[in-house]
C-alpha cells in the first residue's frame, strides 16, 4: 500500500507533504516508548500524540511518515518541525481502532502490497 | 494574521475603495458596516467597476457578500486548507464576538512559518553540543539535558543522528544510536530533577555514549531492567513516556551496555555501538547496583 493510498483510505488531511512511498508496516501507539521499542522497517506511525517529541521519535526510529488520529489539532510548531526534519505528516478524524482497521484492510487488499 | 486590517464601509464609493487599496497597498478589504462584517471587496471588483462604469457607486452594491472567514483561534493549517479548497487570496479573521480582528493571506502564513522555523533552528543551535575533535580524529559531543523539559525530549537524539548521517554511518546503526539516545534523554528528563549529561564519542568504528545524572538513583537495577517496570507518574505517561521500556530498549540497541546506580548516587550508563556490527548480536552487559 502506498502512503497516498493510506491517506485516502483514512480521509486524512495532509499537513506536511512528501514524496509517495510504499508503506511496509504500521506502528500504532499513543505511548512514544512503545514506538521507540518497535523493530519494524519501512513503517509509518499512527498516534494520538501531537507534540514535538512525537516527531523526533519518528526520526529516531526511521519512520517514513506520521498520521495523527482522532482529528487532533496539531500545533503549528509540530508541523514546522516535521517539515524541517522531512517527516510527512497528516491528520485523520478516525479514532485509533478505526484507523488501524481501515489501514489494515487496505494494506492487505492493496495491489501494491508486498504481503 | 495581520492585525492592522484595512476595512471599508458599505456606503463608501468604489472609487474610495480603489484609492484606499492603492494607498495602503492591499488587494482586498473586508467591508465592515454597523453590524460587523458585511462583505469583501477586492482589486478584481475594482477592475470590474472601472470596466462597467460603476466606480462611483457604493461598495455595498458591488461587494461579495458570501464571505469565507476563519476564527482567530483555529490553527493556521485550517486556514491553509481553506485557501487550498477555495483558491481565495485572503481571509478575514474574526474574534470571539464575530468582529473583524485581522486578515490572513498565504503570504502572511509563509512569513509566519519562516519566522517560526528560524526560531526553532535557533533553539536547535542553542542546544548544539559543546564539541571537540580529539587527537585521533574522533568527535566528542557533550549535551546537557534539563530535568522536566519534556518539550526537548529527542533533541539530542536528532542532533546525534544528523551527525552520524553526515559521517556516512549506516541507517541501521543511526537508528540504534538514535533510539538509545532518545531513551536516555527521556530518562534524564523524567527521573533526574536536575537533569544530566550525555557525552558521545564518535570514532571511526564505534559510538560511545556516557549518560550520567545525580538523580535519585535506582534501588533495584535488575527490576528496572524488566520490560514494563516503571516508576513514572500518570502525567509522564500522558506525555507518551514512562512505559517501563527505556532501559531494556537501550540495552537492545547497544553492543555494550553497562549501568551503575545506587539510591542517592545517581545513575551512569556506558554504552557502545559498533558501527560495523549488524546489530543482531547479543549485547554484553554489566549491571551494578550498590545498596
Amino acid at each position: 500500500m502506498l502512503w497516498s493510498e493510506l491517506l485516502e483510505a483514512l480521509e486524512a488531511t495532509v499537513l506536511v507533504l512528501g514524496a509517495d512511498f510504499e508503506v511496509g508496516s504500521i506502528a500504532a501507539a499513543d505511548l512514544l516508548s512503545d514506538i521507540l521499542a518497535t523493530e519494524k522497517e519501512e513503517f509509518v506511525i499512527l498516534t494520538g500524540q501531537t507534540t514535538l517529541p512525537a516527531i523526533r521519535t519518528a526520526l529516531a526510529v526511521g519512520a517514513l511518515g506520521v498520521v495523527v488520529v482522532r482529528g487532533k489539532s496539531v500545533p503549528e510548531e509540530t508541523v514546522t518541525i516535521a517539515a524541517s526534519l522531512g517527516i510527512p505528516l497528516a491528520v485523520t478524524d478516525a479514532k485509533m481502532f478505526e484507523a488501524c482497521v481501515t489501514a489494515g484492510a487496505h494494506m492487505w487488499n492493496s495491489p501494491s502490497s508486498k504481503s | 494574521m495581520d492585525p492592522d486590517v484595512v476595512t471599508v464601509g458599505p456606503t463608501q464609493r468604489m472609487r474610495e475603495a480603489q484609492q484606499l487599496m492603492r494607498q495602503r497597498r492591499v488587494s482586498g478589504m473586508p467591508v465592515v458596516g454597523d453590524h460587523g462584517l458585511e462583505g469583501i471587496v477586492t482589486i478584481e471588483d475594482i477592475i470590474q467597476a472601472l470596466d462597467h462604469g460603476h466606480i462611483e457607486e457604493s461598495v455595498g452594491t458591488w461587494m461579495t457578500r458570501d464571505v469565507v472567514t476563519v476564527e482567530r483561534r483555529v490553527p493556521v493549517s485550517h486556514a491553509m486548507g481553506v485557501f487550498d479548497r477555495t483558491g481565495f487570496g485572503r481571509l478575514p479573521v474574526l474574534d470571539e464576538t464575530g468582529g473583524v480582528c485581522g486578515i490572513i493571506t498565504p503570504e502572511s502564513i509563509l512569513h509566519a512559518l519562516l519566522v517560526e522555523l528560524n526560531r526553532l533552528l535557533a533553539q536547535d543551535a542553542e542546544h548544539d553540543a559543546a564539541h571537540a575533535v580529539l587527537d585521533h580524529g574522533a568527535l566528542r559531543l557533550e549535551f546537557q539535558i534539563a530535568g522536566g523539559d519534556f518539550d526537548s525530549a529527542g533533541l539530542t537524539s536528532v542532533r546525534l543522528k544528523r551527525e552520524l548521517a553526515n559521517r556516512g554511518v549506516s541507517a541501521e546503526c543511526q537508528r540504534r544510536v538514535a533510539i538509545a539516545t532518545y531513551e536516555a534523554e527521556a530518562n534524564l528528563i523524567i527521573h533526574a530533577a536536575e537533569g544530566g549529561r550525555i557525552v558521545a564519542q564518535l570514532d571511526r568504528d564505534s559510538v560511545r555514549l556516557t549518560v550520567e545524572d545525580n538523580g535519585p538513583g535506582i534501588p533495584d537495577v535488575e527490576q528496572a531492567m524488566t520490560p514494563g517496570f516503571s516508576t513514572a507518574t500518570e502525567l509522564v505517561r500522558g506525555l507518551g513516556f514512562g512505559a517501563g521500556l527505556g532501559l531494556p530498549n537501550i540495552k537492545r540497541c547497544a553492543d555494550h551496555f553497562e549501568i551503575r546506580s545506587a539510591p542517592g548516587y545517581g545513575t551512569k550508563l556506558n554504552l557502545r555501538f559498533d558501527l560495523d556490527a549488524d546489530g543482531s548480536g547479543e549485547a554484553d552487559s554489566v549491571a551494578e547496583s550498590r545498596s
